[in-house]
């Protein structure tokens, strides 16, 4: 039991205090690291890649957030009856009126849209605010949908072509889906397949 | 823990004499004369003056017992644990007369000539000669790390073992002559050697050193011839004595029939480096108290254990600075991942924005530009069937287009072709094969192909070749 004291002092300052200095001190060091090491990684992994994008300039943005901007009335939200059948009469009335700049006089036009029931006067009620169509044309949950409108065009086959090359001129997008001639001795048909595209919700 | 008492320089030694001590520098050299002093207070204070003097402060010493109150015993022994050791080294000093209490030493040689193998030296002193050293060391602030016998420090010094050797020792005023067998010391006779000093020979006390020598080589082989009988031995190597003197030489060899070798030149060199060479053995012959040296194993200990604790904190204590270093880097771009987070949340935040904001216009891009190219297609392919060969006569076209993408468009033509001069079918094949060499137009085998008489008309004159009419339909798929 000689230096009993003494030697325990010993064992404690060469084996307590490391022991201490591990336990309390490099241990939570490393687990503190291997923390902050975890919460960086996931720091980049969570945005690896930088999108590349070209930012709106003042005068897109003003366009872009113009509800009354031309280019919101060539793809229109239509959100019920009384919208679809204002574009219906919308893109008859334009489709008339360009041909018949061009000299073309459609005789009849047959449509694929949907029956449209409505209980207010046509076309009194026509004149509806263009501004008023809703929702924005950015949703992104609006779904692209088309109708097919056939047009019956007179005169020579020359006049289909005419008739053609005239339809990207009206507001509305008409995109020339297909075309319909016949020819016989006593029958002579033409007609112009055109389909518009509306967003609904 | 003998060994870990090396010490890095080599420590002063303190030689005690008959009369008086002498205080050796580390090589051997002699730094101090100590006058005898009745032992106790007196001797040890005096002396204690006197070393404190000589010897820088905190030194280390040894003690070489060289005086004849020193009493060494070696006996043929088999292997002897250390409790057996202590065991025989009580035995051996309990055989004396004198109820002196003694300071005593021992230790266990390997010994190829020894019965036994082995070679057990005990050595012992008055204790009081060890207290009153102690205490003078202690009064001049210096420390005792290591005491030995004369005859220990000499043997152990020999370089080269022979199983029996005769020694001649040789300092100013005092000869040995040592009998070893093996390891073990058989017998040392010690002469005086009035006025003669071996480093400073001339011819009167070279003369007086060979009588003196001769006489006593002539009394002690006498003396072994008579004890030891079967001990055999040719030659005397001399230390202390650089060049022999001549008649010496031929004394010895004509008398005697001894050969006179010179071992080493400087005694006290040679006993120092015998001292080092035992102070450094595990078991070495150890006259410091046993309580000194477990003082001294207990500061060692002590020192190893409190640098090793200091040098294990230091360099754990480094670990943790450099762990708290890099927790701290790590914390900084920990920050500036974050906030880089943060810019890339806004950034991708502001495209998905910018996205949604241009989504309507894109559509409306996409349209247009389907609508532009359809409307290209539509009137490429449009020319393409209408401009038929001359003789055919087109009935019905029908053109859609194909649902999806890419762009493409379906037709169905029927019509007829009249027979012309040459073959019935001809122009319907120049306008097959016209349609084919359209780029991308992958037409279907042409059906319902039929071939008929025509039927002439009254008054006509119809040729042989003109009397066939060929219907046809046809239909291809092109971009």
């Amino acid at each position: 039991m000689k230096h009993v004291r003494e030697r325990f002092l010993m064992a404690a300052g060469l084996l307590g205090l490391p022991a201490l200095i591990v336990v309390f001190g490099i241990l939570p060091q490393i687990e503190r690291s291997r923390k902050l090491r975890a919460q960086i990684q996931t720091a980049h992994d969570e945005f690896k890649v930088l999108p590349q994008f070209t930012p709106l300039s003042h005068a897109e943005k003003e366009q872009l957030e113009d509800p009354a901007a031309p280019w919101r009335f060539r793809l229109p939200v239509i959100v019920g009856d009384r919208a679809r059948l204002d574009h219906y009469h919308r893109v008859i009335g334009e489709l008339q009126d360009t041909l018949r700049a061009r000299g073309i006089a459609a005789r009849g036009m047959r449509s694929s849209w949907d029956p449209i029931k409505a209980s207010f006067s046509v076309p009194g009620g026509m004149g509806a605010d263009p501004k008023a169509l809703l929702p924005a044309q950015d949703a992104p949950e609006l779904k692209v949908k088309g109708w097919v409108l056939e047009v019956d065009v007179p005169g020579a086959t020359s006049q289909l072509f005419h008739g053609l090359g005239t339809v990207h001129r009206v507001g509305p997008i008409l995109e020339p889906v297909g075309l319909r001639w016949e020819a016989g001795p006593e029958i002579r048909e033409q007609k112009l397949l055109l389909r518009n595209l509306v967003l609904v919700p | 823990m003998t060994a870990a008492l090396r010490l890095a320089s080599p420590p002063f030694t303190l030689v005690l004499q008959d009369q008086g001590a002498q205080l050796w520098e580390g090589e051997g050299r002699l730094l101090a004369e100590l006058p005898e002093v009745a032992p106790g207070p007196e001797r040890r204070r005096q002396w204690g003056e006197l070393l404190a003097r000589a010897l820088p402060g905190k030194a280390k010493v040894q003690i070489l017992f060289a005086h004849s109150r020193l009493e060494v015993d070696c006996q043929d022994v088999p292997y002897l644990s250390p409790r057996e050791r202590r065991d025989v080294a009580q035995r051996v000093v309990g055989l004396s007369d004198s109820a002196e209490p003694k300071n005593v030493g021992f230790a266990l040689d390997v010994d190829p000539f020894a019965e036994g193998g082995h070679q057990f030296w005990v050595a012992r002193h008055p204790e009081w000669e060890m207290h009153d050293c102690v205490a003078a060391l202690e009064f001049a602030g210096t420390s005792l790390v290591f005491a030995t016998a004369w005859q220990r420090a000499f043997q152990v010094a020999i370089p080269e073992e022979h199983p029996t050797g005769l020694y001649l020792a040789l300092e100013a005023g005092l000869g040995r002559l040592l009998l070893f067998h093996g390891r073990g010391l058989q017998l040392m006779r010690a002469f005086q050697l009035p006025g003669i000093d071996p480093g400073n020979l001339d011819e009167a006390t070279g003369e007086l050193l060979t009588e003196m020598v001769a006489e006593e080589c002539t009394r002690t082989l006498q003396f072994v011839k008579q004890k030891y009988r079967n001990l055999r031995f040719e030659d005397l190597q001399i230390v202390g004595l650089g060049d022999p003197p001549v008649h010496l030489v031929e004394r010895l060899g004509r008398g005697l029939r001894l050969a006179v070798k010179v071992l080493a030149p400087d005694l006290s060199a040679f006993l120092v480096r015998g001292m080092a060479i035992e102070r450094d053995r595990r078991d070495g012959l150890n006259l410091v108290p046993i309580e000194i040296q477990d003082a001294l194993k207990l500061r060692l200990l002590r020192v190893t254990v409190w640098t090793a604790a200091a040098a294990i904190g230091v360099l754990l204590g480094g670990a943790w600075w450099l762990l708290r270093a890099d927790g701290a880097r790590l914390e900084q771009d920990l920050a500036q991942a974050q906030v880089a987070k943060l810019q890339r949340q806004r950034l991708v935040a502001e495209a998905e924005q910018a996205g949604r904001q241009r989504l309507g216009a894109i559509r409306l891009q996409r349209a247009q530009e389907r609508q532009k190219t359809s409307t290209e297609q539509l009137a490429r392919l449009g020319a393409l069937l209408f401009d038929v060969p001359q003789g055919i006569s087109l009935e019905t076209v029908d053109v859609s287009q194909v649902p999806g993408d890419p762009l493409r468009f379906r037709f169905q033509v029927a019509g007829s072709a009249v027979s012309g001069r040459a073959f019935s079918v001809g122009p319907l094949a120049d306008y097959v094969a016209r349609l084919g060499r359209h780029p991308g137009m992958r037409l279907q085998p042409l059906r319902e192909v039929s071939v008929s008489d025509r039927t002439p008309l009254r008054g006509q004159a119809l040729g042989a070749t003109e009397m066939a009419i060929t219907r046809f339909q046809l239909q291809g798929v092109t971009p």
